[in-house]
């Protein structure tokens, strides 16, 4: 049941990720991603890690996909010409590098030495101890990066940059 | 079935892959966010799986296996951080350009 549950989500999330790589309307693209991001945080809930599944949604499905559709739907972009490979080398060598990274990636990861396995605590409580002890300045630091990313947003959207 | 983690890892490894083909393969440069997105996503999935299943530490370090949730939380927030800014620069493009099209754009000033 676990196992086919597994493989079920992750031919869901692969193909969700086709779609995002391979539809032509940037629209579908977003929603594709957002069913891939979804899957994910059910992964992640696989793994133990209940707090960052619960992230994922929030963060990702939530918030920067809505970013992500609002500035399709504001740019509306026009419909891509896909896989004309004649006349495009540049687009074969992609697919030829994802195909490589992929390989080498996978096995390089699998190949690692393992030692028994040991449930991480992934809880909120486990996770709010690392936070608050051994990595609070990286925690600080990120909370910087936001506020950085706010202020670059609101500066990149005056309407003139010298104004 | 092999054992959990070769799962996970083969599936991260694939997703970055297809995240890397689109990013090259795609003209549009929102589609190419969603595709940078899901790398640093397939990357999390990765990182979440050392931490289920620790590989053999060399001694000395300073954490432990379980604080992988830890990078995979930085991650989430850089990546949030840097879809703001970039859509915010994308938008900015297309107000004085009317276009979007990473072909066109070669110089990042106006």
């Amino acid at each position: 049941m676990d196992n086919a549950l597994l493989f079920f989500l992750g031919a869901l999330s692969l193909a969700s990720a086709l779609g995002v790589v391979g539809s032509t309307q940037a629209v579908y693209s977003a929603l594709s991603l957002t069913v891939n991001l979804l899957v994910m945080a059910v992964l992640f809930l696989f793994l133990g890690a209940e707090f960052l599944g619960l992230a994922q949604i929030l963060i990702y499905a939530g918030a920067v996909m809505v970013l992500f559709l609002f500035a399709v739907t504001l740019l509306a972009p026009r419909e891509e010409t896909l896989f004309k490979l004649t006349g495009h080398p540049q687009r074969l060598l992609g697919i030829f590098v994802g195909l490589v990274l992929a390989i080498t990636l996978g096995a390089l990861m699998v190949a690692f030495p393992r030692t028994p396995p040991s449930g991480p605590d992934g809880t909120i409580q486990g996770f709010g101890k690392l936070v608050s002890g051994l990595y609070v300045l990286p925690f600080e630091a990120t909370a910087f990066v936001l506020l950085v990313a706010l202020m670059g947003a609101v500066v990149l959207g005056k309407k003139e940059l010298n104004g | 079935m092999a054992e959990q983690p070769t799962f996970f890892l083969i599936l991260s490894a694939l997703l970055f892959g297809l995240g890397a083909t689109g990013v090259a393969v795609r003209r549009n440069p929102l589609v190419m966010f969603m595709c940078i997105e899901m790398m640093l996503n397939a990357a999390n999935l990765a990182m979440l799986t050392f931490a289920r299943y620790p590989v053999v530490m060399p001694p000395g370090g300073l954490g432990g296996p379980s604080d992988g949730p830890v990078f995979v939380f930085v991650v989430m927030f850089v990546a949030a951080a840097e879809a703001v800014v970039g859509l915010a620069i994308i938008i900015t493009i297309f107000r004085s350009r009317q276009n979007v099209d990473v072909d066109d754009l070669s110089a990042m000033r106006g």
